[in-house]
Order: structure tokens, then sequence, then C-alpha cells
């Protein structure tokens, strides 16, 4: 009795180990011998347990059909649906998962159960290959979409038949989802190219309008030219008769001449402002920027109105620092700003001191034109920097478009002018300060005066 | 300087140049006019002013193109070129010469004498 348990036991091992059922067989080493194991085990201690044979033997089936439910549990809950094929394409085993998936066809052909079709599926068919001992995977795509990732093994089955056992997973969302992706990617690029499309028709639009710009700006030179040459002849003229190029003139004539050389002065500035504020709005300044003083602006700014100043007995006084450092502006603008706050600073002074200053803190150069003048009216201060702005405590001489000028010309530049009136340090008239970056270089050491440079000279 | 000094006034405004003239005149000067920069330039050539006043815009030959000719003509290059502009002028763009000074128009008798006499100075103490 001892020897037959060994022999059941041997046989058990045997069937895992090497029977048909590749599931069972892939764990041979764990089910297959730990059965026989015990198997052995009991049959040599069975004379000490005292147990009958025949409960043995019920033991033993117990354990071989626990094993069997085991792997059917396995196949059961499996994601995957297994399918068994046999060499005549008929289905013999299904899990529940591939009943799910296409129903029962179990005892029909496969092809008719998964495809509908009347024949076998032809050359793209994988049994025969499978059937011939290959492994094989490859994908299922049915036309309504869904796709699976099939595997594909050689099995023989109890009675010895070859067979596929095939696996089949479901991979229609991945599937999808990869599809969705290339479409995504499709869109992007699609995308892509029309913005880049779109981008390409701005710039041309933007190249247009910089051709239209330049025009503009040629066509106000034009302008300005035209407008102010019969001044600067009359003006020429009428210069020629009162500084007695042309003989002798009454003192009644000399009085009309000079209202209307004054006019003429008056309109050439009209005109010259005018032009001057679409010029700097269609940003002329950048182009005539370049590294300059700021000590030689000013000094040449002082230069020119020292005369005007001396006439109305004005003092005009210039605080400027040992070296300043070098910035990036146009020299004849600035001086424009700087020449245009200080004919203000002369023209509404009566008497007294008008002082040019220019200082430097962390990050700007700062100007500044300080007056014992008139001074503004509070309401008057916020308005200063608009166009044809007058103020109310003066008499309406100039064209009102200095100082919005002068705003244009030192923001165009990065900075920032304001007025304030009384001036905080003197208590009276005013001071105006603008503000201009520095840029990164060597100081500006005190300005050499024999150095040839064009000039300009009114 | 033995001989009187030239002036040669390029401008294309007849008035301007009559105007000028005048001026320039009240100085025993010889004045040259020429109404465009190519008539100019043949005139600087032939007599050989000591003293330029240039007009810059002008048609057919701007007072810019007059310049760099100046300034490349070796006979021509010594002497001094007064540039005048008038006031909308694109005076910030940077030239491709060097001219000896700027004048805006239009300028007061006294500082436009003042201002050639320098230069007229200039040239004969060189000389």
């Amino acid at each position: 009795m001892r020897f037959l348990l060994l022999l059941i036991g041997v046989c058990v091992w045997l069937w895992f180990a090497f029977g048909p059922n590749p599931v069972l067989r892939s764990g041979f080493f764990h089910e297959g011998f730990a059965v026989m194991l015990l198997i052995m085990v009991g049959s040599v201690a069975r004379p000490f347990t005292g147990g009958n044979e025949a409960e043995w033997i019920r033991y033993l089936e117990e354990l071989v059909r626990s094993e069997r439910d085991r792997v059917m549990a396995i196949l059961n809950s499996m994601e995957e649906g297994v399918v068994i094929i046999d060499l005549d394409r008929k289905i013999r085993f299904m899990n529940p998962s591939m009943v799910r998936e296409f129903g029962d066809g179990v005892g029909l052909h496969c092809y008719r159960h998964l495809r509908g079709l009347d024949e076998p599926c032809g050359e793209i068919c994988r049994l025969p290959n499978v059937i011939r001992g290959k492994n094989e995977r490859w994908e299922y795509i049915f036309p309504d979409g869904r796709t699976y990732d099939v595997i594909g093994s050689p099995f023989a089955d109890l009675d010895q038949v070859p067979c596929m056992l095939a696996t089949f997973r479901n991979i229609t969302q991945r599937k999808q989802a990869e599809i969705e992706l290339v479409k995504l990617n499709q869109l992007k690029s699609d995308l892509l190219s029309q913005k880049t499309r779109e981008l390409e028709e701005i710039s041309r639009e933007v190249a247009k309008l910089e051709e239209q710009e330049r025009r503009f700006v040629r066509f106000l030179r034009v302008v300005a030219h035209d407008l102010q040459s019969p001044l600067a002849a009359t003006q020429t003229c009428l210069w020629d008769i009162l500084d007695g190029y042309c003989g002798k003139i009454t003192d009644e004539q000399r009085d009309m001449l000079e209202r209307s050389s004054r006019r003429i002065d008056g309109l050439s500035t009209l005109i010259g402002d005018l032009l001057d504020i679409p010029r700097i709005e269609a940003g002329q300044i950048v182009h005539e920027m370049k590294e300059t003083s700021l000590s030689e602006v000013i000094e040449r700014s002082v230069d020119e109105l020292s005369n005007l100043a001396k006439e109305k007995g004005i003092t005009l006084k210039v605080e400027l620092p040992q070296s300043l450092p070098r910035i990036h502006g146009s020299s004849i603008r600035l001086q424009q700003v700087v020449r245009n706050l200080i004919s203000n600073a002369i023209k509404y002074s009566r008497e007294g001191t008008v002082l040019v200053r220019a200082t430097e803190d962390e990050g700007d150069l700062r100007v500044e034109v300080i007056d014992s003048g008139i001074g503004i009216l509070p309401e008057d201060l916020p308005l200063l920097f608009t166009d044809f702005f007058r103020g109310k405590n003066v008499e309406t001489r100039g064209t009102g478009l200095g100082l919005s000028i002068s705003k244009r010309i030192v923001e165009a530049h990065g900075g920032r002018i304001w007025a304030e009136s009384p001036c905080p340090e003197t208590g009276k008239g005013s001071k105006f300060s603008f503000t201009l970056p520095k840029v990164a270089g060597p100081q500006d050491s005190s300005v050499n005066q024999n150095r040839p440079e064009p000039r300009l000279s009114k | 300087m033995d001989r009187k000094p030239k002036i040669l006034l390029i401008d294309d405004d007849i008035d301007f140049v009559q105007a000028t003239s005048k001026v320039l005149e009240s100085k025993s000067w010889e004045i040259l006019v020429a109404f465009n920069g190519e008539e100019g330039l043949q005139k600087a050539r032939k007599e050989r002013p000591d003293l330029v006043l240039l007009d810059i815009m002008m048609p057919v030959k701007d007072g810019f193109l007059v310049a760099e000719e100046f300034g490349k003509d070796q006979s021509l290059s010594k002497i001094p070129v007064l540039a005048l502009t008038s006031f909308s002028d694109p005076l910030g763009q940077p030239f491709p010469f060097e001219v000896s000074e700027y004048i805006r128009k239009p300028v007061r008798p006294k500082e436009l004498l003042a201002k050639v006499e320098k230069y007229l100075g200039e040239t004969d103490s060189q000389t």
C-alpha cells in the first residue's frame, strides 16, 4: 500500500510537470512538487499516523480537485480573454472574460464566431504557425473599432489534438487614445502652421505700416522745409533792413518791421513744433539716438540762451558735476528740451537767477532748471505738459507746445519730466526736472571745449 | 591774405541768397553763388573759395551729397563748410561727413558774419 501511494505521488507530480495542461505545467515546481511531497511524506508517515487508506485516497483526491479548482479560478478571474482553438478552427474553450467580449462560441468555428465569416480568414490567420510550434502576437482590429492584443501559443489538449491557446487583451481604449494623440498632434501642427501664417501676415502688415510711416516722416520733412524756407528768406530780408544793410529806416518803420519779424519767428517756431510732434510720435527719435554727453547738451543750450538772459538782466548759472556718465540719446532733441526749459525760465522771470543743474543718482541722471520767476498756478500744474496749454498768469506768447514736446522727447528716452511751483528749495518761482536713464560705460569727464564737433546755433 | 577772400554760397532759394549776399557783401569779400549742389561743386573746383555756405535741403543734389564730395576731393577737403539748415531738417541723424559747423536758418546778420570771420581767420592762420 505504501508503494501504491508512492506511485500515485510520482504520477501526480509527472502529470503536473509534463502533462498537457501548460497552465499547470508552468507551476509544477510549486503545486506538483508540493503534492508529490505530501503524498510521499504521507506514505512514509502513514504507519505512524494510524489512519486508514480510504481516508488517504479521499484526502488526495480532494487535494487534486482543489488544485484544479484553483486553476479554473485563475482562468475565470483573468481580465484577458482565454480561448483554445483546435486544428479544425473549432473553439474548444473560452474563459468568462472571453465569453463576455465575444459571446459563448464553444464548438463553433473561430472565423464564424469571432469575425462573422463563412470561411477561414485566409492568409492573415496565425493558427497554422502557432500549431507548428511558434508563439505569435498580433492585433485584431474589428470594424467597430474594438482592438485586441492577441498572444497565441501552441497547446495540446487532453486528447492530444494540437491547438492554439490564445489570450485576448482588449486594448481598444489605449488604441483610441493613441489615435486621439495622433489626431491631437496633427491638430497641433495644423494650428502651429496656421499661427505661423498669421504671424507672417502680421509681419507683412507691420512692414507695410513701417514703410507708410517712413513715407509719412519723409513727407513731413518736405512739408517742414517748404513751409520754413519762405519764412527764413522773409526773416533774413527783414533783418537785413532792421540791421541797416539797406539804408536808414525811421523808428516807425523799425517798429513795424520788428513786429513782422517777431511774428515770423513765432510762426516758424509753431510750424517746427507742429511738425515735430508727429515725427517724434513716429519714433523718429530712436533713429537719432547715440552715445551722447549730457554735459555738452546742457552747455550748448546755455550758450545759445546766454544772450537772451543778458538782455533781460538775468544771471544764468550752471552747476555740473566733475563727471557724468554718458547717455544714449538724441543730443539735438535733448538740447531742444533743455533750451525750452531755460528759455521758459528766462521768459517768466523779471530778474534774478536761473540755475541749471545736473545730478546723478543710482539709476538716473537728473537735470533741473530752477527760476525765481512768477511761478505756476496750482490749478495749471497738472495741465502743464499738455498740447497747446498756456498758463493763466502769462501773456499768450509761444505756441503752447514746447513743454508737451519736451515731455514726448524725455519719455522717448525712457525718462520722466515734471514741474514744481514754488521750487521746494527756494520757496519761490518754479523748478522743472527731468530724468534720463544712465548707460553703462565710461564716465564722461569734463567737456573738452576744443573738440571739433558739429554744432548748432541759432 | 593778399587777395579778397572768396565765399561760395550754395542755396536754391533765390530770395534767401539775395538777402544773405547783401550781408556778406558788406565785408570786403568776393561772393559767389550757386543755386544747386552740382553747380556749387563746379564753381568750387574752378574758383577755390576760402569758405562755403551750404544749404542742406536742395533739389537734384542735396547738401549731404555735396559735402560728401567736398570731403572726398583732396583739393576741396581743406575748405571750411558751414551747413545751413532750416529748423526741421533731420539734424539728429548721423551724417556721413564732417562739416565745420551747422548754422540754423534764418541767421541774424551779425551772427553769420561772426561765424564766417571765425573760419576765415582760422584758414588764414593755417596758410
